[in-house]
């Protein structure tokens, strides 16, 4: 028996088998989709690159060459050409990638399961506990993402850290209004009372019935949010209160190229370019996945 | 065939009123009583409330009046109880959850009550119901409406109740599926001696499968009947008359 | 006379896990008259009730050798020629009016909408129409009625709303597909007393598409019984309990009856020859 044949088996022999064989026909749905493959393989090549940074890069990211100051892209030696103070951006690109992805899975570990449990204790209890979990929802989401992000780096003072902290605490507010309005349309469903009727217990319904009936929307939400993290990580590094120099951080690197934007565009395009391909990536990869996991794109 | 007496009854419900929030008044005044490894069907058109009885007893929905005693006791809705009714509801395809296998639906009361043997037990239920052991891991969406009311019946089944709640059990089957379902029903209320307590929309279902029915109408309870009465067409309420000759065509 | 002919239907479905055939060969033809279609979900009874209307969505495909309604060939018509028959010369009411009828629009505004906008009737006119529509399905006050959102109505008073909204062009053929499923036994006896009385009355053809055996042997003068896309038998509705089919007997046989006795029901073994 082949692989393919015991991941396409009806009649699985263990869980295990079960949920791979489920894993595999989703796989087989985003295969067909060509711009979320496109995504699929832009990520796969940030993963790349991140784990194989010190291989892949030409020069160490942060030796300064004065001699080769502002260097134009094409240089020998120098792809990407070379920044003020003569790094090789190509190198600071690739190693930079690394801090993206950093970023990256620490708020992706952290803002969508925050949000998840929020709301869907919110959703599932109704009521007060709805109202004041809400309310707190709102007020978070009253503010611009940025300017909570950056009053929060204020506070914590600057460093990337504090910046994945920031951007976490503020990231959660959206993944809780959509767990919460997914848990209102599960709640009353028949499955639910079935289980209630068997006794379970409060956290036991919505952790092992309802947030698997979230985590579609979620997950889709967190990628395509993806893009927008990596922005403001940026941004906040543009600003001086993410990553602090010398580290190769792609906003911190726009932010120092700016002195320099007309007459040596590349030191700040080509990190822009970076930041454009891999947020490109999550957004394809995102809309693909929605078709994959949403339940009611899968059919019965 | 028991008779049940009101103050002798497995299911003992007196003057129950089910008002919803918003004023909805569902169910008004409704007695009945069940007794033990009897059959009781409820019996009415949409609005009657029949369903909102089975509802009320296993605490879907709101009592605001009256009592329901399971066993003599005044009901609270813990682990016990749980172990002692459970329900089968209306829409297979709703009432499983859509991202668990069979052996998860099946495994999940076993965890929540503490019972071990989880593997065998599984099995052993896929079985009662008639349906392969190779079936184990698979996820509803792989199954027809029959085979997953027959998960429903056995997840149903997990903690040996002594009584089974049946909202309109077959109602979304095909007539031959159906007929499996109600034979299955039928069997294992004899090996297991349950007690049913069972609505449905179809007087022909309600005739075959239980011992007295009572016929409601916008919440409230109209006429009981015994099953000869109800085959006889011996019924002394307008209404209950009515719904019989507009089933009419189930005597053929 | 014949109103519809069908010869050698076929719909296919193209999807990922390779083809299905939902409607394998089936003809009949009908007159003024009411013909049931009756079978077990999957049958293909909808699917064929649709494809006369030409309602089925990609990737599902529709192949007849003719499909000749009034003389007309509907296989050969442009999807705009089919667009000006739906409704006017061939009407369909779905199983539940709650997602038939436009929720957010009052009933009398939607019972008007094609009367104003095709017919380019005045608002009176227009209005009497339609109250005499709604009269004709026997609802009682229809003034009140015109006046309702769809969710404040009953069910079998939605179905009702849409009998009526599908009359009102006065079609030829009326395609009802489980019209009364969603009803309570007594609101079914009424809905099936207005559709016998207007096909009588108004010469109407109708194809009745119900899984209730017993139901169509009462109402219909025809019957055919369809198993996995193929009709395996046809038969006059009042011949339906001397069914010769295996297929048609087990399907009666297996329903439980009032006064019946309590043993086990007779199960469907289900033939593989009967799908050939």
């Amino acid at each position: 028996m082949t692989v393919i044949e015991w991941l396409r088996d009806p009649n699985p022999a263990s869980r295990r088998q079960a949920r791979l064989g489920q894993a595999y026909l989703g796989w087989l749905r985003l295969r067909r989709n060509p711009l979320a493959m496109a995504g699929l393989v832009i990520i796969g090549l940030l993963l790349v690159v991140a784990a194989f940074a010190p291989w892949l890069a030409p020069h160490d990211p942060i030796a300064q060459n004065l001699q080769n100051r502002l260097m134009p892209p094409g240089t020998a030696g120098h792809w990407l050409g070379t920044d003020d103070f003569g790094r090789d951006i190509l190198s600071r690109i690739l190693y930079g990638a690394r801090i993206t992805l950093a970023v990256i899975a620490l708020v992706a570990v952290t803002a969508p399961v925050l949000g998840l449990i929020i709301g869907t204790v919110a959703g599932y209890f109704g009521g007060w506990v709805d109202a004041v979990l809400m309310r707190l929802t709102d007020i978070f989401l009253a503010f611009p993402r940025l300017i909570l992000a950056l009053a929060l780096v204020a506070v914590l003072g600057p460093g990337i850290e504090n910046a994945v902290l920031a951007i976490a605490l503020t990231a959660w507010p959206p993944y809780a209004r959509v767990a919460r309005a997914e848990t209102l349309t599960v709640r009353n469903a028949d499955y639910i009372a079935a289980i209630r009727l068997q006794g379970a217990s409060a956290p036991r319904i919505i952790w092992g019935h309802v947030v698997p009936m979230c985590l579609p929307s979620v997950i889709i939400r967190v990628t395509l949010d993806m893009a927008g993290v990596i922005l403001i990580a940026a941004g906040l590094g543009f600003l001086g209160l993410g990553a602090q120099p010398p580290l190769s951080e792609w906003g911190l690197m726009i932010s120092a190229g700016r002195k320099y934007l007309f007459e040596q565009w590349w030191v700040a395009t080509m990190p822009g370019l970076a930041i454009f391909i891999v947020s490109l990536g999550f957004n394809l990869l995102g809309d693909g996945l929605r078709d994959v996991l949403d339940p009611r794109s899968s059919g019965k | 065939m028991q008779n049940g007496r009101a103050d002798m009854g497995l299911i003992d419900i007196e003057n129950l009123s089910v008002v919803f929030p918003g004023g909805v008044r569902a169910v008004e005044g409704v007695s009945l009583s069940v007794g033990a490894r009897e059959s009781y069907g409820l019996v009415g058109e949409s609005g009657s409330g029949k369903s909102t009885i089975l509802r009320a007893i296993c605490g879907l929905a709101p009592v605001s009046s009256g009592s329901i005693r399971i066993g003599g006791e005044v009901l609270r809705r813990d682990r016990r109880f749980a172990a002692r009714v459970q329900m089968v509801f209306q829409d297979p395809y709703a009432s499983l959850h859509p991202r668990h296998t069979l052996d998860r639906t099946l495994s999940e009361p076993l965890a929540i009550h503490g019972i071990g043997d989880a593997d065998r037990r599984v099995v052993q239920a896929l079985e009662q119901v008639g349906l392969p052991t190779s079936f184990r891991f698979r996820y509803p969406h792989q199954l027809s409406g029959g085979q997953r009311q027959r998960v429903a019946i056995a997840r149903a089944l997990m903690l040996e109740p002594e009584i089974l709640l049946l909202d309109e059990p077959t109602s979304a089957l095909d007539a031959s599926v159906q007929a499996e379902v109600l034979n299955l029903l039928a069997r294992l209320r004899a090996e297991r001696g349950l007690t049913f307590l069972m609505v449905s929309h179809d007087l022909a279902v309600v005739d075959h499968m239980c011992d007295r029915v009572l016929v409601m109408q916008q919440g409230r309870a109209v006429e009981e009947l015994p099953r000869a009465a109800l085959a006889a067409a011996q019924m002394q309420t307008a209404y209950a008359r009515s719904l019989f000759e507009a089933s009419a065509d189930r005597m053929l | 006379m014949t109103l519809l002919s069908v010869q050698n239907l076929r719909v296919t479905f193209d999807t990922e896990a390779g083809r299905v055939e939902a409607v394998r060969g089936v003809s009949f033809s009908l007159g003024r008259e009411r013909l049931g279609i009756v079978g077990e979900s999957g049958s293909g009874k909808t699917m064929t009730g649709r494809s006369v209307l030409r309602l089925i969505r990609p990737p599902g495909r529709i192949e007849a050798d003719a499909m000749l309604f009034d003389g007309q060939d509907l296989m050969k018509l442009s999807e705009r020629q089919m667009r000006a028959l739906r409704g006017p010369r061939i009407a369909m009411v779905m199983q539940d009016p709650k997602y038939s009828l436009n929720p957010v629009m009052k009933v009398g505004a939607q019972l008007m909408e094609g009367l104003r906008q095709r017919d380019r009737m005045g608002a009176a006119a227009a209005r009497a129409k339609a109250i005499a529509a709604l009269e004709a399905v026997q609802i009682r006050d229809p003034a009140r009625v015109m006046e309702a959102y769809p969710h404040e109505l009953s069910g079998g008073m939605g179905q009702r709303v849409m009998i009526a909204m599908m009359l009102i062009p006065n079609p030829d053929l009326l395609i009802a597909d489980e019209p009364t499923s969603a009803l309570d036994v007594t609101v079914q006896a009424e809905v099936l007393k207005i559709l016998d009385g207007l096909v009588r009355e108004r010469g109407m053809g109708l194809i009745f598409i119900s899984h209730d055996l017993r139901l169509v042997a009462r109402f219909c003068d025809r019957v055919l019984v369809m198993y996995k896309g193929r009709v395996v038998e046809e038969l006059a509705a009042g011949d339906l309990l001397q069914a010769r089919h295996p297929y048609t007997q087990g399907l009666l046989n297996c329903l439980p009856r009032i006064g019946g006795d309590r043993g086990p029901l007779p199960g469907l073994d289900r033939n593989a020859e009967w799908a050939r």
